[in-house]
């Protein structure tokens, strides 16, 4: 049951920076990066996956830094990229049984469950999928270890909405908020965001500029639609 | 967290399947180019010089066409972040780059077998001058070498070590044949008081020569080993620091 603390968490490149910020999770949450292109989410999330070796601050994991921890604690993460890492001359199924040998609690029987509610085909060569199918096989793989953090790099963009429905509803039923699993996904879809978090982090241009629960931002007007005042929200921030 | 051992012998096992699966395409090439190649340069070197240059150049563009390809594509559609991802030191995908490079560093000392004296002499051709030999062996030397830091310390891919080797076959015919025999002994015969090339085969037949050769052989290597020491270090720094966050 991974805590995850960020502090004074920040990275700066040539042509970007994201300024450095605290932030507290905690098992049992499902939370949305939600920000535009190039805000850092992608970048925030490949640090907490032990994926970016540079950076400001700390990101602590049950107390112990994550720099300090690569590469085992990758075995503890569920991370679905943004695009599908993986060899095109694979099958789905061959893809499975490859990454099953480096995680130990990889198992066999779910991975086979959660590609059968995706319908996706186990003979299928991965480079001759669709991208909408190249996320769900990156579900799967993130999932099928039941990892204590599941970290999410904008699961639902550029694939049709029947897809995203299918995908953010697998999510939903995986790790169900208040169990004993950390979600932490990256959106800019915020109907996605309505749908599944619980928590909202808001990124713009490199910045922190807003935590807030559902049940926050719902309560400024509970009339309005959520993603409505979820714009709001990011479009209010400076 | 999750406690996970990254010196695990079925990951290892895992990263040297699929480093072979991975170049499988390059590696057959590799291997037909491997045999015909000497043949080739064997049986038209002395009457068919543009023939033998054709063979040369069909069969290295081949392997090297597919192998910069298969690089590139790896490299542009983001496959190898995959195994970046993985949960394991890069001490193990070192391991396993190193068998399979090692695996080709074999399979080429075999193909290029043939094509040493006496093995030369077995499939038709001359027999080879003392400078050709020792100037073939010398790139042979540098070839396996090289191919051998560049695996340890992970700079390259397989698949340019597979490259390299073709490269090393290219140079060892060249070198060893052409600019060896066709020129070196021409050349230094004079200059070593001998009148003919034959005299200088003669001397390098000598124990004294035999001694140089051997002796440089090592030499060679160790120099190789000091230009990549820069990596190694900085490639044993990284997996040692890995090891120790593992045993934590």
């Amino acid at each position: 049951m991974p805590a995850i603390s960020f502090q004074r968490f920040g990275v700066r490149y040539p042509a970007f920076e994201l300024e450095p910020f605290d932030l507290e999770l905690s098992p049992g949450e499902r939370v949305a990066i939600v920000g535009a292109n190039g805000a850092g989410k992608s970048t925030t999330l490949k640090a907490v996956s032990g994926q970016l070796p540079e950076y400001g601050g700390r990101i602590e994991i049950d107390g112990r830094e994550v720099r300090d921890l690569v590469p085992g604690m990758r075995a503890s993460v569920g991370y679905l990229p943004e695009r599908l890492h993986a060899f095109g001359w694979m099958t789905v199924a061959a893809h499975l049984r490859f990454l099953a040998d480096f995680f130990p609690a990889w198992d066999r029987d779910y991975a086979y469950e959660l590609l059968e509610r995706v319908e996706l085909p186990v003979g299928a060569k991965v480079g001759t999928l669709s991208k909408g199918m190249k996320v769900k096989l990156s579900l799967v793989a993130a999932e099928a270890h039941r990892p204590p953090l599941l970290a999410l790099d904008e699961p639902t963009s550029a694939i049709d909405p029947l897809m995203r429905g299918e995908l953010l509803a697998v999510i939903d039923q995986c790790a169900p908020i208040g169990g004993d699993r950390l979600v932490l996904f990256s959106s800019h879809i915020l109907e996605d965001v309505e749908w599944i978090a619980d928590r909202v982090v808001f990124l713009k241009n490199g910045r922190l500029v807003a935590d807030n629960s559902v049940s926050e931002i719902r309560a400024r007007d509970p009339d309005k639609p959520l993603h409505e005042l979820l714009y709001a929200t990011l479009q209010s921030q400076v | 967290m999750q406690r996970f051992n990254p010196k695990s012998s079925l990951a290892f096992r895992r990263l040297v399947v699929l480093e072979l699966q991975r170049t499988a395409k390059q590696g057959i090439a590799f291997v037909c180019c491997g045999i015909v190649l000497p043949l080739a340069a064997a049986r038209f070197r002395s009457d068919s010089l543009p023939l033998l240059v054709v063979a040369l150049l069909v069969t290295v563009s081949t392997p090297m066409s597919i192998s910069f390809g298969t690089s590139l594509k790896d490299r542009l559609s983001g496959d190898l972040e995959f195994l970046k991802a993985l949960p394991v030191t890069g001490y193990v995908h070192a391991r396993a780059r190193a068998v399979v490079g090692l695996l080709y560093a074999l399979v080429a000392v075999a193909l290029v077998s043939p094509y040493l004296w006496p093995g030369y002499l077995w499939i038709g051709g001359e027999e080879p001058t003392g400078f050709a030999l020792a100037a073939s062996g010398l790139c042979f030397v540098l070839w396996v070498a090289t191919c051998l830091c560049s695996a340890i310390t992970l700079r390259f891919g397989t698949e340019r070590l597979m490259m390299w080797g073709l490269m090393g076959l290219v140079a060892f015919i060249f070198v060893g044949e052409f600019v060896g025999e066709r020129l070196l002994d021409p050349l230094l015969a004079p200059y070593l008081n001998m009148e003919t090339p034959s005299s200088v085969v003669d001397w390098l037949r000598s124990p004294l020569a035999i001694v140089a050769l051997i002796a440089a052989l090592p030499a060679v290597s160790a120099l190789l080993i000091a230009i990549s020491l820069r990596w190694t270090r900085t490639a044993i720094e990284t997996y040692r620091r890995e090891d120790k966050i593992m045993s934590l």
